[in-house]
C-alpha cells in the first residue's frame, strides 16, 4: 500500500481486521511482525527517531490528550515533543492551527471541559502543528454528533489539500470513507483484499439494489419466490432497516433484466407490489460483499488485489 | 531539549495547580508524618517499643534536625522512584503513552526530564511544607550546605534507577500500584534503618544500596565537622566515594537498561497502550 502526499486513504474492515494495527505500525507503536513500513523512504523499526516529526497521530475520541491541560497548552506540549523548535516556534505553530480550526475561543478551556468535536479538533491540531508529512487517523469521527463529524471531515480534507499531507484514516464509518477517501483499503483478517478509488470499487463490487415495498406483509413465501427468481436479500441501510414496517423488501440482482422475473414472482406469491425504488451503489454494499460479511458469499476480488 | 523540560515544568506544576484538593491533601499528609516524627526525635512523644530499642541509631537518637533533613531526601527521592511507573500508567484509557512514544526524544529521557521537573516542582512545596513543620516543632530545618547537593544528586539518580525499573515492569505489565507501593515503602524502610548499628548482613545493605551512603555524607557535609567529612577532606573517603559512585551508576544503568528493553517488548507485543 502506498500513500502519495496529499491524497486521503481510508482503511475499512470489519473488527479486528488489522486497521487499528495498520496504524500503530505506521506510528511506529508497533514493532510489524514482517514485511515493513516506510515513512518518506525512511524505515520505522531502524529509524524510529527520524519518523517522530514526520507523523502525526489522532485517536479515536480525542484520548491522546491532558485532560486537566487547556487545548492550547495540550497543542504545545505534544509540538514541543515532536521537535517543534524553540518556544516561541511551539506557541507560534499552536496559534496558527488554533486559529485555523476555529478553536480559538476553547483555546484556554481544560480539555476535561471541552465537547468531544471540540477535543477531536485539538487533536488534530496537536497532530498537525510539528508539520507532518503523514497524518495518521484512527476513527477520527468515532463519537462525534452529525455536525461535528461533517466538520471534523470538511477540516481533514482541506489539510490533505492545502498541506499537502499524506492523510491514512481508518473507519467503521462508510460515508465518512466516500465523503473524504480518494482511495480505500479494505482488509479482512489481517490482509488487504481491495485498493482502489471509491468510485471503482463502486463500479466493481456495488450491486444493483431495488428496494421492493409490499401493499402486505413479506411473508415467507415471498422470500423463497424472490430467491427462487434469481435474486438475492439485499442489505438494508440500518436506518431504514424498520422503515417499511415489514411490508418492505430489499433484493440485489446482478442486472436490470432480473427485475421483471423477481416481481412476476413476488405476485405468483400472492403479494401485490406498491413501488420499486432503484438504490444507487453505496460503499456498505461493497465492503460487505469484499469482506464477505454480508448476507452473501465473499465476492472474487483477485482483480482488485493488492 | 530545554524547551521540553519547560513545558514538562510548566505541565507539572499546572497539574498541581488545577488539583489543589490533590495538591493540598497530599501535602497536609506529609505534614502531620513529620511533625509526629519530628516530635518523636526529639523525645517529646511517646514512640513504639521497637523504636525505642534503636535508641542509639533510631530517630530517638538523631536530632530533630536532622531527622527533617531525613525525611526530605527520603521524600525527595520516592519521586524518582515512583515517576518513570507514573509515566508508563499515568491516565488509564489514554493514548498520551502512545503520543509520548512518538515523540523526537526517547521514552527515557521523557522519564528524566519528568523527573527532574517533579523535583523542581518538588521544591517550593517542600519548603513550604518545611516551613509549616518548623513552626509547629519549633525545631530549625537545616538547610542542605552547597556541597551536600552533589551526594544527594547521586542519591536521586540511584533511586531514579530503581524508577526506572518499576517503569519497566509498568510497561510490561501495567498494573504495578502495588508494587510501587512496596518498594517505596522498602526504600523508606532501608533509608531509615540504623544500618551501622545491625549485623553484618544488614550491614552490607549500606554497600548495595547507595542511597544510604550518599545520605550520610550529605547529613554529614550539612551538619559540619563530621567524621565522613574529615575523612573526605584528607582523601581517606575517596574508595568508599568511588564504590557508591559505581553502586550509583549500576542502578540507575540497570534500571535504564531494563526500562529501555521492555520498552522494544512492548513495542514488539504491541501492548504499550494496552490498559
Amino acid at each position: 500500500m502506498r500513500v502519495a502526499p496529499s491524497e486521503v486513504m481510508g482503511l475499512l474492515g470489519p473488527n479486528g481486521a488489522g486497521k487499528s494495527t495498520v496504524i500503530a505500525m505506521m506510528s511506529c507503536l508497533v514493532t510489524p511482525s514482517s514485511g515493513r513500513v516506510l515513512i518518506g523512504g525512511i524505515d520505522t523499526v531502524r529509524s524510529r527517531r527520524q519518523i517522530a516529526g514526520r507523523v502525526g497521530v489522532v485517536f479515536d475520541r480525542a484520548r491522546a490528550l491532558y485532560p486537566r491541560m487547556t487545548a492550547r497548552e495540550n497543542i504545545e506540549y505534544f509540538t514541543a515533543l515532536r521537535g517543534g523548535g524553540s518556544m516561541r516556534s511551539v506557541a507560534r505553530r499552536a496559534a496558527h492551527w488554533i486559529e485555523l480550526l476555529d478553536i480559538g475561543k476553547f483555546a484556554e478551556v481544560p480539555v476535561n471541559n471541552l465537547s468531544m468535536g471540540t477535543r477531536q479538533k485539538v487533536s488534530l491540531a496537536a497532530a498537525l502543528a510539528a508539520d507532518p508529512g503523514v497524518v495518521l487517523m484512527d476513527e477520527p469521527t468515532l463519537g462525534l454528533d452529525v455536525a461535528s463529524s461533517l466538520d471534523l471531515q470538511q477540516s481533514i480534507k482541506r489539510m490533505a489539500r492545502e498541506r499537502g499531507c499524506a492523510v491514512v484514516i481508518a473507519t467503521h464509518q462508510m460515508d465518512v470513507a466516500e465523503r473524504v477517501c480518494d482511495r480505500v483499503c479494505i482488509m479482512s483478517d489481517g490482509r488487504a483484499l481491495a485498493i482502489d478509488t471509491v468510485n471503482a470499487l463502486l463500479q466493481l463490487f456495488g450491486r444493483r439494489s431495488y428496494r421492493i415495498a409490499l401493499r402486505t406483509q413479506v411473508t415467507c413465501a415471498v422470500e423463497a419466490a424472490i430467491v427462487h427468481s434469481g435474486a438475492r436479500p439485499g442489505m438494508p441501510m440500518p436506518s431504514e432497516a424498520d422503515a417499511g414496517g415489514g411490508f418492505v423488501v430489499d433484493v440485489d440482482l446482478d442486472d436490470d433484466a432480473g427485475l421483471p422475473r423477481v416481481l412476476e414472482a413476488i405476485r405468483m406469491a400472492g403479494t401485490e407490489v406498491e413501488s420499486v425504488v432503484r438504490r444507487e451503489p453505496c460503499l456498505a454494499s461493497a465492503f460487505l460483499e469484499i469482506t464477505g460479511t454480508g448476507k452473501g458469499q465473499r465476492a472474487d476480488a483477485r482483480y482488485s488485489l493488492v | 531539549m530545554h524547551v521540553i523540560l519547560w513545558y514538562e515544568v510548566k505541565r507539572g506544576l499546572l497539574r498541581r495547580a488545577r488539583s489543589p484538593m490533590e495538591f493540598v491533601t497530599e501535602s497536609l499528609a506529609v505534614y502531620i508524618f513529620l511533625v509526629v516524627a519530628v516530635f518523636a526525635a526529639s523525645g517529646r512523644v511517646p514512640v513504639p517499643s521497637a523504636m525505642a530499642t534503636m535508641a542509639s541509631g533510631g530517630l530517638q537518637g538523631r536530632a530533630a534536625s536532622e531527622a527533617m533533613f531525613a525525611f526530605a531526601c527520603i521524600f525527595c527521592c520516592l519521586g524518582a522512584v515512583q515517576g518513570a511507573s507514573l509515566l508508563a500508567t499515568e491516565e488509564p484509557g489514554t493514548a498520551t503513552l502512545d503520543q509520548l512514544a512518538m515523540s523526537a526524544v526517547p521514552l527515557w529521557v521523557i522519564g528524566l526530564l519528568r523527573d527532574i521537573a517533579s523535583f523542581v516542582s518538588f521544591i517550593p512545596s517542600m519548603a513550604l511544607i518545611m516551613g509549616a513543620v518548623s513552626l509547629t516543632t519549633g525545631v530549625r530545618f537545616p538547610w542542605p550546605a552547597a556541597v551536600a547537593l552533589a551526594p544527594m544528586a547521586m542519591m536521586r539518580l540511584a533511586m531514579l534507577g530503581i524508577g526506572y525499573a518499576l517503569g519497566a515492569v509498568a510497561l510490561l505489565v501495567k498494573r504495578v500500584g502495588g508494587l510501587v507501593n512496596l518498594v517505596s515503602m522498602a526504600v523508606f524502610a532501608l533509608a531509615l534503618a540504623p544500618i551501622r548499628q545491625l549485623d553484618i548482613g544488614l550491614g552490607a545493605l549500606g554497600i548495595v544500596f547507595p542511597y544510604r551512603w550518599w545520605y550520610g555524607l550529605a547529613a554529614d557535609l550539612t551538619f559540619g565537622g563530621s567524621e565522613t567529612a574529615g575523612l573526605l577532606a584528607r582523601g581517606v573517603a575517596w574508595p568508599c566515594v568511588a564504590l557508591a559512585s559505581i553502586m550509583t551508576l549500576v542502578y540507575f544503568f540497570a534500571g535504564l537498561l531494563s526500562f529501555n528493553a521492555a520498552f522494544r517488548t512492548s513495542l514488539r507485543r504491541g501492548s504499550l497502550s494496552r490498559a
